[in-house]
């Protein structure tokens, strides 16, 4: 009887558009309709009595399947509504627990990552005073006495001065000497810390930043070394397609001197907004350590040289981060801070 | 910062290369260009025409209609420009003319036709000036040809904007940088020539040089011309390039002087030989506070570090930064005396910075002239100034030199150069080579080292490794390859103190708070308000009153956080920092500058969430429980409770093994501030701040940074078992005295027992408190049996009982 495929091909389809059509409060109904006993199927079955025992056989089967499914719909349909109607303790869509979520300053994270990527090269972490003597903070470092950098205008200077302080350091560079005179040689430290320049606040300027600086004496080191500590550094910070560029410079305790660029990391060198199209980014200052550095802390120059750098941990964080102004990392809003997680 | 023109440059050498590879080159040799600005050629149709009349316009106020005469036509065209006068060269766009915004066509403007335009700078693309017509000249001096194209005569340039370092005072100048192109370029220089028609007579004797300060001045060269028409403007090609360079034109004679130092980099002075007496020029010291009027018409108070020139009688020029007032080239000047002269770097910068004056001269001599350039750059100026305003010129020059500075020679080695760069960057004939571009003079004294003597503008070449410099910065740093191996130490552990921080920071984030870092440079009135102003370190030189002291404590920074985010909507605040406090403060220590850790809490110790209908207030047991959490680093505090401490209430002293070493406590705060007492008011009112802020704040430098490894403490197997105990006590006795009366009766237990604070009801009405002592005990050997259990708390039973006041409750 080949007109019951075609009645149990439009029973399926009659229940998927039912299904469609109904409301999932309303399930009974399609219950009532499809599964009653003179509901569809039922009907559906009394045709089989008129069929070949192979028929009945092969119509069976399909039938069985067809109420399987339906019966299986319309069970979820109604455990469904069962759910949504039976009262309950807890609303299971309400917000959880608020539990505390503190944060790391963006600036110590950047500072971390500096750390932690240098100590893998062997540079240890090396500290000194914020307060700092002329002698250690520009004497020592081969400063002469006329550069604009000790002027009033650059430098903030200590009221009531002793001999153990007379500024604010202007860079972590100081910490050079004191590693060297504490130390000696080979030495291979980075220091991180807090500096002071009279610089009005604005969006590029704090009078308080963070640099961190490095330094390496040994025997026999090199401009080379110099480049491929600062390639690795920068790779591990800013990606692995980063390049770095040397500029010649000058700088009173590094000869030569270089200053940094690094590939723009999002443009990759091809010309952005963030590197105002110049592919690269400044990054700091470098170069070799200058003998009258090393001869002022009593290192045999002629069989020690050296390099040393500095770099600008804001100016880092700014760049990781697409921070657009450097006194947010000073003003401690929570708005700010609850973005680094 | 210095401006260089591309096409001045193109004076004294060879350059195809565009003015962009100019600017690359130059990068890359040290001399960053941080702006380039490019100025066209004036377009085709531009000419040259002077204004023959000027008629008001018949239809509007402001508008002129100005006759132009052009070659050998006129032409009549409307002009608004303000500044438009009678026998001015102009230029005038013909129709056509492609300016800067539009294309010249004939129009009618408000009645009248008008077929050309008088142009303004700024329609010629050539700079923003729009506040008037360009004023090519004035008709009295001939420079122009009616009518000719302008094109051909004022072309394109690129003019730069060059971060010269301190120490390469030498590229002060076009010469300069032309310089380092010659010897980059391996290009030779064209030193421009120098004619001069001289007299017989030698300017020696007409003028001798006398020098009282050798030291201050050790070169000093002049040459005197007479008859010179010193009122006449300097030309329009030199006018452009001084007004490219930032100078403003005054008179040949003193563009002249400026020219030669833009082109040169030497300053020149020049002098109206009328008003000095005597036939002597030369210096002298400065008697302590002389007054000199310098030709800005300001008085000058001098000491005697400072170096005059002066001639018979009197002081006229403050030597090698500005002329005297006395002296200056004026219209009718027709006797002059030009100097060039070599002052003493250091003495410069000093008289400069006392007396606050930064000239382009004293620029260029305190940074370190060029004591041979004098002889050139003299010559030069005296030649521009006889090509331009005529006059007789003395022959040769009259000059003292009494102690020639002596050459500077330096050896480098060629193992050191290849050492320092970590590559072989050159041979010693290619050293040899390298440094004579520079104008050096090289000698080979071994296969390995080389003899370099430098010329007298080279300040900067001091030693050995500033040749290595020069090497690598002409053969380029990208030649510099790049290591990728070093041999580093294994035997270094990390600075055990900043793991420590890293370990403060993490401990402090287990309460919830959020990392603050704030500016160590403080408000005095701030510390003064909060009484810990004394002993500050103060800054002599501020960025500003609000950040001249050194924050003594983190309390001030912490209050000013908590505000901060209260004012921006927060209810609740909860941060710590760690960071460095300087001078005296509230906890005593020995050390001016020292690592703090400072915690601030402020609002409710619980998120506001739909479940909690009234969230708990941060309170005194917030700081304590947080101050107990020391025992998690190992660090054992003893945390003393006190009335008051500094400006905070409800307080805590710190104290680790019998020294202070921090405080907690309130700082209250109230939207109503009358509810406060007079000295909390007054700081609530000062920090505007209306809730109370929780502070703990603890020097950390006194406590351990070894990371103590914590050691495994075995633990009974055996069940254990809870009783509590519930008392009314007296309001003065405390919790602390309970539980060590409750302990003191088990001291000699074989078991382990805690005993701990459960519960706590204080009945205000009947001024009693009722406590909950809860007893867990347990044995190492056994299951404890019932009779047990009752003995020990009974015990305890028995021991608390005996403190007067206390009445046993209930054990459950």
């Amino acid at each position: 009887m080949s007109n019951l495929e075609e009645h149990i091909r439009i029973a399926k389809q009659k229940f998927h558009q039912a299904l469609q059509d109904t409301a999932p409060e309303a399930w009974e109904t399609l219950k009532n309709t499809f599964l009653a006993r003179k509901g569809i199927i039922a009907e559906l079955f009394a045709m089989l009595a008129e069929c070949t025992p192979e028929e009945k056989r092969h119509y069976g089967k399909t039938l069985n399947e067809l109420k399987n499914e339906i019966t299986e719909q319309i069970e979820r349909l109604k455990s469904k509504v069962e759910f949504q109607l039976r009262p309950k303790r807890l609303d299971p869509t309400l917000p959880g627990k608020p539990y505390p979520y503190p944060r790391v300053h963006p600036l110590t994270q950047t500072l971390n990552r500096i750390v932690d990527t240098f100590a893998r090269m062997g540079f240890v972490v090396e500290e000194g005073p914020e307060l700092e003597t002329a002698y250690y903070n520009f004497d020592a470092l081969n400063t002469p006495i006329w550069h604009p950098a000790r002027e009033k205008s650059d430098t903030l200077y200590i009221l009531n001065s002793t001999s153990e302080y007379e500024l604010l350091r202007t860079e972590t560079s100081p910490v050079q000497i004191h590693a060297l005179e504490k130390r000696g040689v080979p030495i291979r430290i980075i220091s991180p810390g807090r500096v002071y320049r009279n610089d009005k606040p604005d969006a590029t300027h704090s009078p308080v930043f963070h640099q961190v600086e490095g330094l390496c004496v040994d025997e026999k080191i090199s401009m080379a070394d110099l480049k491929g500590t600062l390639l690795g550094f920068y790779r591990a910070m800013l990606g692995s397609r980063i390049e770095i560029r040397f500029r010649p410079h000058f700088f009173p305790f590094t000869e030569p001197s270089a200053e940094v660029d690094v590939t723009c990391p999002f443009c990759y060198g091809n010309g952005c907004r963030i590197c105002k199209q110049s592919g690269y980014i400044e990054m700091g200052g470098s170069g070799m350590v200058h003998p009258n550095v090393l001869k002022g802390v009593g290192v045999d120059m002629e069989k020690y040289s050296g390099f040393a750098f500095g770099l600008g941990v804001e100016r880092l964080a700014m760049l990781l981060h697409g921070v657009d102004d450097i006194r947010l990392f000073y003003e401690n809003d929570l708005r700010f801070l609850e973005q680094f997680a | 910062m210095v401006r260089i023109s591309y096409q001045w440059l193109k004076d004294l050498i060879d350059l195809p290369e565009s003015p962009e590879t100019i600017c690359e080159v130059l990068t890359h040799l040290g001399f960053e260009v941080e702006e380039m600005q490019h100025i066209p050629a004036v377009p085709e149709r531009v000419v040259a025409g002077y204004i023959l009349n000027i008629e008001p316009h018949p239809n509007a106020d402001k508008l002129k209609w100005v006759t132009v005469g052009l070659d050998g036509e006129v032409k009549k065209i409307v002009c608004g420009a303000p500044n438009v006068a009678l026998n001015q060269w102009v230029a005038v766009a013909l129709e056509g003319a492609k300016l800067r915004d539009f294309v010249v066509t004939p129009r009618t403007i408000r009645g009248i036709e008008s077929d050309a335009v008088i142009c303004s700078e700024r329609e010629l693309g050539r700079s923003d000036d729009h506040s008037g017509i360009w004023v090519l000249g004035t008709l009295d001096n001939g420079e122009w040809t009616a009518g000719e194209p302008l094109e051909k005569r004022i072309v394109s340039d690129t003019i730069y904007s060059i971060e010269v370092t301190l120490n390469r005072a030498d590229c002060l100048s076009h010469l300069g940088i032309a310089r380092e192109l010659s010897a980059k370029f391996k290009r030779p220089l064209h030193l421009l020539p120098t004619p001069i028609q001289e007299l017989n007579i030698p300017t020696s004797q007409i003028i001798s040089v006398i020098l009282d300060d050798p030291i201050g001045c050790p070169r000093y060269r002049a040459r005197v011309m007479k008859d010179v028409a010193a009122n006449l403007p300097s030309p329009f090609w030199m006018r452009e390039r001084l007004k490219w360079m930032g100078t403003r034109a005054i008179n040949a004679v003193v563009d002249v002087t400026n020219y030669v130092m833009f082109e040169t980099g030497h300053p020149l002075h020049a002098f109206d030989r009328e008003f000095l007496y005597g036939n002597v020029i030369g210096t002298r010291k400065a008697k302590p506070k002389e007054v000199f009027y310098t030709l800005d018409e300001v008085e000058r108070v001098l000491s005697e570090q400072d170096v005059l020139i002066r001639d018979a009688e009197k002081a006229v020029a403050l030597g090698g930064i500005m002329g005297g007032l006395n002296s200056q080239i004026r219209e009718t000047t027709k006797d002059l005396l030009l100097e060039a002269a070599y002052f003493d770097p250091i003495t410069i910068r000093n008289t400069s910075r006392r007396l606050g004056i930064s000239s382009e001269s004293s620029k260029r001599f305190e940074r370190g002239a060029d004591v041979n350039g004098v002889v050139y750059a003299l010559d030069r100026a005296t030649s521009l100034i006889q090509m331009l305003c005529g006059g007789e010129v003395y022959f040769s020059a009259a000059e003292s030199y009494p102690s020639p500075l002596p050459p500077r020679s330096i050896n480098l080695r060629m193992k050191r150069l290849h050492l320092i760069l970590g590559y072989e960057s050159t041979t010693l004939t290619e050293a040899s080579d390298l440094f004579n571009q520079l104008n050096c003079q090289t000698t080979p004294i071994d296969g390995d080292t080389l003899k370099v003597v430098v010329p007298s503008y080279r300040h900067d070449l001091q030693q050995e490794i500033d040749l290595i410099e020069e090497v690598a910065r002409l053969k380029g740093y990208s030649l510099i390859p790049t290591q990728d191996k070093a041999t580093i130490p294994l035997t270094n552990p990390q600075n055990e103190h900043w793991l420590a921080r890293m370990r403060w920071n993490e401990w402090a984030r287990q309460f919830g708070l959020t990392e603050c870092i704030s500016n160590t440079m403080v408000d005095p009135n701030d510390l003064a308000i909060l009484e810990i102003l004394e002993g500050a370190i103060q800054i002599a030189n501020p960025i500003a009153s609000e950040l001249s002291a050194m924050r003594t404590n983190l309390l001030v920074s912490l209050i000013h956080t908590v505000n901060h985010n209260l004012r921006h909507g927060r209810k609740s605040v909860a941060v710590f920092e760690i960071g460095k406090v300087f001078g005296k403060g509230l906890i005593p220590s020995s050390s001016f500058e020292r690592w703090h850790i400072g915690i601030a809490l402020s609002g409710n110790s619980e998120a506001e969430w739909w479940s909690v209908s009234k969230p708990k207030p941060y309170s005194a047991s917030d700081v304590v429980g947080i101050l107990e959490r020391l025992f998690q680093l190992h660090i054992h505090c003893e945390i003393r409770p006190k009335d008051t401490f500094g400006v905070l209430e409800e307080a805590f002293e710190i104290f680790h093994q019998d020294a202070l070493i921090g405080y907690a406590g309130k700082l209250d705060g109230a939207v109503k501030k009358e509810k406060l007492t007079e000295k909390v008011r007054a700081i609530a009112k000062h920090f505007d701040i209306d809730q109370p802020i929780w502070i703990i704040e603890f020097n950390t430098e006194p406590l351990p940074v070894q990371f103590k490894i914590p050691q495994y403490q075995p633990f009974s197997r055996y069940p254990e078992v809870e009783r509590d105990l519930s008392f009314s006590i007296p309001e003065h006795l405390t919790a602390e005295k309970i539980v060590k009366t409750a302990k003191s009766a088990i001291e000699d237990s074989n078991f382990s027992i805690s005993i701990s604070i459960f519960d706590r009801h204080h009945d205000e009405k009947n001024q009693r408190i009722s406590i909950g002592l809860r007893i867990k005990m347990q044995s190492f050997e056994k299951t404890l049996n019932e009779n047990e259990i009752n003995d020990v708390v009974h015990k305890v039973l028995e021991k608390v009982s005996t403190l007067e006041g206390v009445q046993w409750r209930s054990a459950m």
